[in-house]
């Protein structure tokens, strides 16, 4: 599988490197410079809200930085958690003396490694809680829902506890929104074709020309199914229901975003957006800032991913309130 | 003779020249349901770890709470946060103390075998580096000559994985696999095995055995 880089062992501190320079409102902080922060003053007494995974996903995490979402992102290597003391540095960075949220997917190594930063920074006397996203629907069952990764759907929950902090929200109020958005959301996505580690010998997982495996997780985690392709339709279908069976009562309206894994164009984002809209007005549910486009990628991996937020006032005002990061703005 | 810095600076010594030739096999063992980086990673952790000057480590428990600072920096994946854990479990046990007698090696390993599932959120038998642990620290349990605790810690971690080759994964990214992985070694557990038989093999005047 052919790249665009230089030493594998390079590829995560040049992409940041890249990012930054690219937009001057972010900056790399720590011993090893793998902290996210950005650069608009956070007033004293506002609670930090900090995220983390490995690389290989952008625009998430680091991507999502910015006023009215993140304020600060541990980033390791390709697929690896941030190590605890990149962990320990976006706390730090994201402190104003009212706590810190670490808010990031439900995986083991990067919930470990928040963990033992999260110890570190109470001997320092600052405040966190977790928030683990969990909206993939295909890696467990309803009633183990929290035992399920946390993949695109993650975004809603930076976007609100975003706001909520930025609205002086105190570390329980910030805390208690992000995991409402997280029990509010469902995704499901198809793979249609592999990634590849930099530097590894072959592709993350393998899959004819001809499948599709639905359900399969952004590191390639197994799906439900894996099947010959079949028309969008179909499968929009098939997504918009398992996503459906899990709506929670009395919703009526819902924020929607379609994206895509890293090579699968727009153009086959709208395709299944047509779909899934028509799908979700024949349910009696009214679409509120449909977000269509790479915002959860693993690289060049093909393939599409349906996330649904089911939606209170509470929750849209908060998906309506200023942000602006790289990769995301709003008002 | 206890074990002090020197014993612990040499048992990395011969764990990082291990590595050489365990990287390609452990990252061989890891391809077969995960990501493929498992030998990569710890050469990567326990190089960072032979880099540690321990020798003039003031105490025992100081040298393993500096490997513990040192592996922090170095991974972030789900094992080499539970070595760093091991590390700092190992640490705590030993603070303050110039040695421990052999005999409390067992003692120690049984600490960081709760330590990692504590910090994992697993069980033992769920066919992970923490059963690998279990067996080893209850093999050596009531032993305090060198070389029948070497002897001991082999013929565990043989055992261990001929037990669990059989089983299924129930952790992790590999239980999603839980059929594919009868037959398979845990990476975690075969990577413990290696490096206590590099540790525990050919033994010098400071070694384990």
């Amino acid at each position: 599988m052919k790249k665009l880089i230089n030493d594998p062992a390079d590829y995560v501190d040049e992409m940041l490197d890249g990012l930054c320079l690219a937009h001057p409102g972010l900056r790399r902080v720590g011993d090893d410079r793998r902290a996210i922060v950005h650069s608009v003053a956070m007033w004293p007494g506002k609670v930090g809200v900090v995220s983390g995974g490995g690389s290989g996903h952008l625009p998430l995490f680091t991507g999502y930085v910015g006023p009215g979402l993140l304020d600060a992102c541990a980033i390791g290597n390709v697929f690896e958690g941030p190590t605890i003391n990149s962990c320990q540095d976006a706390i730090a960075a994201a402190d104003r003396g009212a706590g810190v949220l670490c808010l990031f997917g439900n995986y083991g190594g990067d919930r470990m490694n928040f963990e033992m930063a999260s110890e570190f920074a109470a001997l320092e006397g600052v405040e966190t809680r977790t928030v683990l996203g969990t909206d993939d629907i295909a890696s467990a069952r309803p009633a183990e829902g929290h035992k399920r990764r946390g993949v695109a759907g993650l975004i809603f929950a930076y976007k609100a506890a975003g706001a909520m902090a930025e609205a002086g929200g105190d570390l329980d109020a910030v805390a208690s929104i992000a995991q409402k958005v997280v029990d509010r959301t469902r995704t499901i996505g198809v793979a249609l074709s592999s990634c590849q580690i930099p530097g590894a010998a072959g592709p993350n997982f393998t899959i004819a020309d001809d499948e599709i495996e639905f359900g399969m997780g952004i590191h390639g985690e197994p799906g439900i199914w894996r099947h010959k392709i079949r028309p969008a339709d179909e499968l929009v279908d098939e997504m918009i229901a398992m996503l459906l069976a899990e709506r929670p009562a009395g919703v009526s309206r819902v924020a929607v975003l379609v994206n895509s894994l890293g090579s699968t164009p727009f153009e086959e984002l709208f395709i299944l957006y047509r779909r899934a809209a028509q799908q979700l007005d024949a349910a009696g549910l009214t679409i509120v800032r449909p977000l269509i486009g790479p915002y959860v990628t693993s690289m060049e991996m093909g393939g599409a991913s349906i996330s649904l937020c089911f939606l209170d006032d509470e929750i849209e005002g908060l998906l309506a309130a200023p942000a602006d990061c790289p990769f995301w703005k709003v008002g | 003779m206890a074990i002090d810095v020197h014993t612990l600076a040499d048992a990395i010594e011969r764990a990082n020249r291990a590595m050489g030739g365990l990287t390609d096999q452990l990252n061989a063992a890891d391809a077969k349901l995960g990501d493929g980086d498992t030998g990569t990673m710890l050469a990567r952790l326990i190089g960072s770890f032979a880099a540690v000057d321990l020798q003039n480590a003031p105490d025992l428990g100081a040298g393993f709470m500096a490997l513990a600072k040192t592996g922090a920096a170095s991974t972030g994946s789900s094992l080499g946060t539970l070595i760093v854990t091991a590390m700092m479990t190992a640490g705590k046990a030993s603070a303050g103390q110039d040695a421990i007698e052999w005999n409390g090696l067992s003692q120690i390993l049984l600490a960081v075998r709760d330590a990692a599932m504590a910090r994992g959120k697993a069980e033992l038998g769920a066919k992970t580096i923490i059963d690998g642990l279990d067996a080893l620290a209850r093999a050596i349990a009531g032993k305090d000559d060198p070389a029948a605790i070497a002897a001991a810690a082999r013929e565990a971690m043989d055992q261990a994985l001929l037990e669990f080759r059989e089983r299924p994964s129930a952790i992790g990214r590999a239980r999603m696999f839980a059929e594919k992985s009868v037959g398979l070694d845990d990476p975690g557990m075969l990577a413990l095995a290696e490096i206590v038989r590099a540790v525990t093999t050919n033994h010098s005047a400071t070694a384990l055995a």
